[in-house]
C-alpha cells in the first residue's frame, strides 16, 4: 500500500531525470559544507512538484533546517544545484518568486502590532497602504485572530496566537512556496494539532507548495502527501515515503488504524537514521 | 493613592533615612571633634550657606544644566548616527572604533586647553567638553544594540528583499532602542560632570556655572559654600539622570506594550 524507497534510489541522478522538467523544487546532488562544520548536507536529491505538501522529517542536527535555508536562498549550496521553478534559489528570490518562510520562533517585531507585523512584507516593497490593508485584515482573520488581536503587540499574545500572526505574515504575500521550519515545535500537543488542521484547510484553499520541517512523526503524517526522512551527518535523504490519505483530513484521521500503521513505518525509518 | 504611598515608602523612604543618618553623624562629628569650619563645615552651616547664596547657586544650576543638556543631546544625536555608520560594516567598525575609544581614554584635562584655543571660552566650549566625554557610552551601547538583532529577523528582512536602509530604519534602530536608552542614561550623568569640568577650563569668561563657582570658592576657604555648590552639582546630575530615565522608561513602555 505504501511506497518506501530506500536512499540508494536517491543517490542516482538518473532516477530523477524524468521529472526534472516539471519539478517546482529540484535538488540535484545538493551539498553544504562549512570549514567548521563539514558535511551538513551531502548528495541530496529530490523533486517536488508544484502544489505538493512535503514534510522533511529527521532527528535534531540532521540538517533539515539547513536544507530549508538552501531552498529559501538564505544559504547557497556548496555543491550541486537547487532550483526553484527552474531558476537558482538566489535568483528566484530576487525575481520575486513568492516564497514565504515561517521560522521556528514567531520572529515578530515586538514594537509593532500584529497588523503592522503582518503588513511588513508590503512595507518593505514600498506598496501603498491602501493596496494591502484589506488583504492584511482578511489574512489575520484567516489564521483565526480577531480584529482586537490585530491591534495588540506580540507581548500581549499567547504563544499560539503569536505563531498564528507569524503564519499570517507569511500567507499575506500569497506565496507560491511556503517553507516552514518546525513552526509548531514549541506549542503544546492540542494546540499543535489544531494548527495542523488549520494549516491544511488554508493549503487546500490556496494550493501553495509546502515544505514543512519537523521532528514530529504524527505531524508529518497528518500534514503531508509525502515525507522525506533525513539521515544525519552528513545530512541526506534516507527515505521518501508517500502518504496516501485523502484531503480534507480531519482530526478523525489520527484515530484510524491506517494512520497508526503509517506512523509505525515512518517511525521505523526515522529510528534507522539514528542507529 | 495607596500605590503612590507604597511607592514613596519603598523607593523614597530608604534613601531619605540613609541621608538623615549620614547628616546626623556628620553633624555630631563636627561638634564632638570640634573640626574647623574651613576643613569640614557642619550640615547646618552648609544649609545656611546654601540659603545665603541661593541666587548664585540657582543661576549656576541653570547655566550648568543647560550646558549639560545641550552636550547630552549632541552626543545622543551624533553617537546614534556614528553607531548607525558602525553597524553597516565590520571594516568601518575596525577602522574607526579605536578612535571612538580615544574619546574614552583621552584625559579631558589635556585637551580642554586645546578646545579653548580653538573655540574660545564660554558656552560652546563647555558644551563641547560635555559632548566629548558623554559621546562614548552612547556610541558603544547603540552600536551593540544595532548589531544584536535576532538573526531570524535579519533573515526575514533578507527574504523580503529589504534594502540596507530599510533594515536599518525598520529593524536595527527599533531593536536598538533599549540599548540606546541605557547608553543615554549613562551619558546623562557623564554630561553633567563634563559641563562642570568644562567650566573649570572654559567658563572663566562667562563667570557662570557651578564648575566656575567651585573654582572660585575653593581658594577662598569658604568651605561651607563649596559644599553647597557640590550638593547643587550632585542634585543637578541626579535630576538630569532621573529625567532621562523617566523619558526612557516612557518610550520603552510605549514601544513594547499596549496599544499604539
Amino acid at each position: 500500500m505504501l511506497m518506501v524507497s530506500q536512499k540508494q534510489d536517491f543517490q542516482s541522478p538518473q532516477a530523477m531525470t524524468t521529472s526534472t522538467n516539471t519539478a517546482f523544487i529540484h535538488a540535484d546532488q545538493v551539498g553544504l559544507s562549512f570549514p567548521s562544520v563539514p558535511d551538513v548536507l551531502e548528495n541530496v536529491n529530490f523533486d517536488i512538484p508544484r502544489g505538493q505538501f512535503v514534510s522533511i522529517l529527521g532527528a535534531s542536527g540532521c540538517g533539515k533546517s539547513s536544507l530549508l535555508r538552501v531552498m529559501s536562498g538564505l544559504q547557497t549550496a556548496t555543491a550541486g544545484l537547487m532550483l526553484l521553478d527552474g531558476r537558482s534559489t538566489g535568483n528566484a528570490r530576487e525575481n520575486n518568486l513568492r516564497s514565504a518562510f515561517v521560522f521556528q520562533d514567531p520572529t515578530l517585531l515586538p514594537w509593532r502590532t500584529v497588523r503592522s507585523n503582518v503588513s511588513l512584507p508590503f512595507e518593505l516593497r514600498d506598496s501603498p497602504e491602501s493596496e494591502y490593508l484589506e488583504h492584511v485584515k482578511e489574512t489575520i482573520n484567516l489564521v483565526g485572530l480577531t480584529e482586537a488581536d490585530a491591534g495588540k503587540r506580540p507581548r500581549e499574545l499567547s504563544g499560539g496566537m503569536r505563531m498564528r500572526a507569524s503564519l499570517a505574515r507569511a500567507l499575506v504575500t500569497n506565496p507560491d512556496l511556503m517553507l516552514m521550519d518546525e513552526p509548531f515545535a514549541p506549542l503544546d500537543d492540542i494546540l499543535r494539532q489544531q494548527l495542523n488542521e488549520e494549516i491544511l484547510r488554508i493549503w487546500s484553499d490556496q494550493k501553495w507548495t509546502a515544505v514543512f520541517v519537523t521532528h514530529n512523526v504524527s505531524e508529518a503524517v497528518f500534514l503531508s502527501q509525502r515525507i522525506l526522512v533525513m539521515h544525519p551527518r552528513p545530512g541526506r535523504i534516507a527515505a521518501d515515503i508517500e502518504v496516501p490519505f485523502d484531503y480534507p483530513r480531519t482530526a478523525k484521521l489520527r484515530a484510524t488504524a491506517e494512520f497508526a500503521e503509517l506512523m509505525g513505518t515512518v517511525s521505523q525509518e526515522l529510528r534507522r537514521t539514528v542507529e | 493613592m495607596r500605590a503612590l504611598f507604597r511607592w514613596i515608602v519603598s523607593n523614597l523612604l530608604p534613601p531619605l533615612m540613609a541621608f538623615l543618618v549620614v547628616v546626623t553623624v556628620w553633624h555630631l562629628a563636627t561638634v564632638v571633634f570640634q573640626i574647623e569650619r574651613f576643613v569640614l563645615p557642619g550640615p547646618l552651616l552648609v544649609a545656611k550657606s546654601a540659603i545665603k547664596y541661593a541666587d548664585e547657586l540657582w543661576s549656576g544650576f541653570l547655566t550648568t544644566g543647560l550646558e549639560a543638556i545641550v552636550g547630552f543631546l549632541l552626543s545622543l544625536t551624533f553617537g546614534t548616527l556614528i553607531a548607525c555608520l558602525f553597524s553597516q560594516s565590520p571594516l568601518i567598525r575596525r577602522s574607526l572604533f579605536p578612535y571612538a575609544i580615544f574619546l574614552q581614554t583621552v584625559p579631558i584635562v589635556a585637551i580642554a586647553p586645546l578646545i579653548v584655543i580653538w573655540f574660545g571660552t564660554g558656552f560652546q566650549s563647555v558644551v563641547l567638553v560635555s559632548f566629548i566625554i558623554s559621546l562614548f557610552p552612547i556610541i558603544t551601547n547603540a552600536t551593540a544594540g544595532l548589531l544584536q538583532v535576532d538573526p531570524d529577523l535579519l533573515d526575514l528582512f533578507t527574504l523580503n528583499n529589504a534594502t540596507r536602509w530599510q533594515t536599518l530604519t525598520k529593524l536595527r534602530l527599533p531593536s536598538a532602542v533599549p540599548s540606546i536608552i541605557t547608553g543615554a542614561r549613562i551619558a546623562s550623568g557623564v554630561a553633567v560632570i563634563g559641563a562642570i569640568v568644562g567650566e573649570f577650563f572654559a567658563g572663566y569668561v562667562s563667570r557662570k556655572g557651578l564648575g566656575y563657582l567651585i573654582l572660585q570658592t575653593a581658594p577662598q576657604l569658604k568651605t561651607d559654600k563649596l559644599f553647597a555648590t557640590v550638593f547643587a552639582s550632585t542634585l543637578l546630575g541626579l535630576l538630569i539622570f532621573t529625567l532621562i530615565s523617566m523619558v526612557g522608561n516612557a518610550i520603552l513602555r510605549r514601544w513594547y506594550e499596549g496599544e499604539s
